[in-house]
């Protein structure tokens, strides 16, 4: 494997960053602490010690996005079509006698190195991908996500610390979770282990390993370059070497996830039971906008006067009253425990059942950051035990 | 320099009418003020005020009927308290408390009427763009 | 002097539930709990990690009697409710906790000893992972100010026996917007920061009270940019009783756009602040609840400053007061006369 001397960090991101954005996490002035994702610019400190409050998934599915733009034009000809299909099938869209609808399509969207994931933020992005962007073709293609997320390559931050609210050992490979991953940096004595995990990973080591003009020319940074001659002379960020790699952390791990399934549909009309488990929760979205895999948006047409607008999709939470009103005044989840028990069935049941994997990777933010202390763990060891014993459903 | 985005939010009763009445008189003042009748100064929301320099505006004017002469008796009351809290708050989110003025002007009161605009876009004028 | 399971069990024979505490919130610490039955009742306990205010939870439980476990500063909240006819006097009972000498920052201490660690909050020492540490420097910001030692309103009353708080400063001099908020070690490119500071491990309050109109513009931007629109400022706060019809989140009227950048959660927090006035206790809750830790207090402070000085109100002191912008003085006022 190749080594990364730590203080060789801010150079190789130095270097990246010509060539795409760098996003990584770094404590916020005047935010009590909060670590977050952000832009990386040359100087930027980073924390690498602490979890940042949300997950990666801001990356590919942003908080706020800009779909298209559009406008009323009078006489107006074609209608570009932001996604992209050929011009000729792109046909006015009639709004009334005489105008037409113009259309923008929103910049697309640079490449992105994220440094400084974890196993759990790049796991998550792979469970994103099945639904976004299913390229076998049964299904839904995202243009949007799939754009950001070709264009992004992912370095993670193997854990060798953990801490009480991580329970990424519940699922699989836990900590040693490689999916999803570009790149992964295991922590030894003085740097990091490097292990490319894929080709985008393999080139994040190369433009580490080529000279300065290299990374800044218009080649690939696999390209070979005539000038290697300076190259050569030892501008290596990446070094070759028989270190071991560390010992992962284990975290916690939540037991009778097999079969959850049919223990949550088994309680699923014990209304007093997700009465309970919610009765601490003040009902807002931090749990799903912390949570990597929480992925409903909501599309809303903002205009400014009456001409002219943009279609925005911003992130949208089923802990939210309004998530399931409908225009009748009627809401099918009108209670805390209704949104509450949808919000653990669609992760540990219904997105299984549909998709074949579990909506969570353990990463501990829905915990962690929770105004309340609601640990979600608590509430799924309650539904293992309740369900165990039927008859007993609410009173526990 | 871009052109100055002023607002004024107007009571129907004393300060629209006073603004109509240096209008007719064709008294000088000048253009920029934005003019928003409403029916009473008490209708004035102070979040109308907030988003509007919240959406660019370089200076908001409110003008209503003089204290005790409130075409409903009290509304003019009511939005005196409210709007020198909002004014003492202005700074704590950061807009300068001097583009925010609010007065009272008569129907009567034309004269009155343009040197209160005169003033007030000067004012802004000085400090240029918000 | 009776400990709180036996108060909570007493005032279960009047009311359908208590709002308290129990020890095992997430990361080892109290979180809110509800007991309806003398047997749930033994899982109460008090402790200053109890930071939560809960008081939010009383207008969700209109249709039932509730007791509820207030400090000082959470009473306010009951007793705003009252004053606003959101819920009614007769079928709350108050378990006013008096003496509690400061509640802990909890947040405050997982940051620098890690989350989870080992906390013992006494109400007059604290030990994290086994070793005493000055309980004062762990207080919450908002506790060193206490003005509200003693519930407002109370049915029973417990003692908390608390140490002192040294330090409380006294009323005119809780003066410009004290926040909870400390600044972070890191620098960003933040003008305004560096332009008002020279010192970074002040109380941000302190910087922010120096800076201009300028630089807190700038200041705001930054600090809303981090906003993820979760709403939980608005769900944790005590007088945002409105919730699900709230005016955030509306597109008729349309306050605020649907999209979620610093512009839209500017126009959030002014709605709040304007929507508070007159009505917010200065509990904290919505900064504590703050998930990207945006320092809202700085606003709601000031602007609890600005109407005690114009209206000599505070919210939630007086059951039988008009809340200040629901009412006018024809002579009083007039020195806003311009």
């Amino acid at each position: 494997m190749k080594f990364l001397a730590g203080e060789n960090i801010p150079e190789l991101l130095e270097k990246l960053s010509l060539l795409s954005e760098v996003w990584a996490p770094r404590e916020l002035r005047g935010s009590g602490g909060t670590v977050m994702f952000e832009r990386w610019r040359s100087g930027d400190p980073l924390d690498l010690e602490h979890f940042a409050s949300l997950s990666a998934k801001d990356m590919v599915l942003p908080r706020t996005e800009k779909l298209f733009g559009f406008s009323y034009a009078f006489g107006g000809a074609a209608v570009g079509n932001p996604f992209g299909a050929p011009a000729e099938s792109a046909g006015g869209i009639p709004a009334t006698a005489g105008e037409s609808i113009r259309i923008t399509a929103a910049e697309p969207a640079g490449n992105v190195v994220l440094f400084g994931a974890r196993a759990c933020d790049a796991k998550a992005l792979t469970v994103l991908d099945a639904l976004f962007d299913q390229t076998d073709g049964k299904g839904y293609n995202d243009p949007q996500y799939r754009a950001r997320r070709a264009g992004l390559t992912v370095i993670t931050l193997a854990c060798v610390t953990s801490d009480p609210a991580c329970f990424c050992s519940s699922f699989e490979n836990g900590t040693a979770e490689k999916a999803g991953s570009d790149l992964i940096l295991y922590p030894v004595d003085g740097g990091f282990l490097a292990e490319a995990v894929t080709p985008k990973g393999e080139t994040v080591i190369e433009s580490g390993v080529n000279s300065r003009n290299k990374v800044g020319s218009a080649r690939g940074p696999g390209d070979s370059d005539p000038e290697t001659g300076e190259a050569a002379s030892g501008l290596t960020l990446f070094e070759e070497s028989a270190l071991e790699t560390p010992v992962l952390a284990v975290t916690a791990k939540v037991e009778g996830l097999e079969g959850l399934r049919q223990k949550l549909a088994a309680i699923f009309d014990d209304l007093e039971f997700w009465q309970a488990e919610t009765e601490k929760c003040i009902s807002c979205g931090y749990c799903t906008y912390a949570c990597p895999t929480c992925h409903c948006f909501n599309i809303h047409d903002e205009m400014r006067g009456d001409r002219e607008g943009v279609r925005l999709r911003s992130w949208d939470a089923c802990m939210f009253h309004l998530y399931t009103q409908e225009t009748s005044g009627h809401n099918p989840r009108p209670t805390l425990a209704h949104r509450y028990r949808n919000r653990i069935n669609h992760k540990f049941s219904y997105y299984p059942e549909n998709q074949g994997e579990i909506l969570c990777t353990g990463c501990g933010r829905c915990i962690r950051g929770c105004p309340v202390g609601l640990d979600i763990r608590d509430v799924l060891r309650q539904a293992v035990e309740c369900s165990a014993s039927p008859g007993e459903g609410g009173d526990r | 320099m871009a052109e100055l985005k002023l607002i004024g939010f107007l009571c129907n009763w004393c300060s629209y009418a006073g603004a109509d009445m240096a209008g007719m008189a064709r008294m000088k003042q000048p253009g920029e003020l934005r003019i928003i009748r409403l029916p009473c100064t008490g209708r004035v929301n102070p979040l109308l005020i907030l988003k509007a320099f919240q959406q660019g505006a370089d200076g908001v004017l409110v003008s209503g009927c003089h204290p005790g002469d409130c075409h409903y008796n009290e509304g003019n009351y009511y939005a005196r308290r409210r709007l020198e809290l909002l004014s003492r708050m202005l700074p704590a989110f950061g807009i300068e408390p001097e583009r925010f003025h609010f007065t009272w002007v008569s129907a009567s009161e034309g004269a009155r009427w343009a040197d209160v605009v005169t003033e007030f876009t000067g004012k802004i004028e000085a400090m240029g763009k918000a | 002097m009776s400990d709180i399971v036996s108060i909570i069990q007493r005032v279960l024979g009047d009311v359908d539930l208590v709002l308290g505490w129990t020890a095992t919130g997430a990361g080892g610490v109290a979180a809110p709990a509800r007991f309806q039955t003398a047997a749930e009742a033994e899982r109460a306990v008090f402790n200053a990690t109890c930071v939560h205010n809960l008081a939010v939870h009383l207008p969700r439980l209109k249709d039932q009697t509730v007791g509820i476990v207030a400090k000082g500063c959470d009473s306010r909240s009951v007793a705003q409710l009252i004053q606003e006819r959101e819920i009614d006097r007769d079928r709350v009972k108050v378990i006013g906790v008096r003496g509690l000498g400061g509640s802990i920052d909890v947040r405050k201490i997982w940051r620098f000893h890690g989350y989870g660690v080992p906390v013992d909050a006494r109400t007059d020492s604290l030990f994290i992972d086994g070793k005493e540490v000055d309980r004062q420097e762990f207080l919450r910001q908002k506790c060193l100010g206490c003005r509200d030692m003693d519930p407002v309103i109370y049915d029973e009353l417990f003692e908390a026996s608390g140490s002192s708080i040294t330090g409380i400063a006294d009323a005119a001099t809780v003066e410009t917007a004290l926040s909870e908020t400390g600044l972070g070690t890191s620098l960003t490119a933040a003008e305004a920061m560096s332009a008002a500071g020279e010192d970074e491990s002040r109380p941000l309050g302190e910087l922010f009270a120096k800076m201009n109109s300028a630089e807190r513009r700038l200041f705001w931007r930054e600090q809303y940019s981090r906003c993820i629109r979760c709403y939980a400022c608005r769900e944790a706060c005590p007088m945002c009783f409105c919730r699900d019809v709230c005016i955030m989140q509306t597109t008729d009227p349309h306050w605020t756009g649907a999209g979620v950048d610093a512009g839209e959660a500017e126009m959030m927090q002014l709605i709040r602040v304007n929507h508070l006035a007159g009505r917010c206790t200065g509990c904290g809750e919505c900064e504590r609840a703050c998930p990207v830790g945006i320092p809202l207090m700085l606003l709601m402070n000031k602007q609890n400053q600005v109407i005690e000085e114009l209206f000599g109100y505070r919210a939630g002191t007086d059951l039988e007061a008009r809340p200040p912008l629901l009412t006018f003085d024809i002579k009083g006022d007039s020195r806003s006369e311009k």
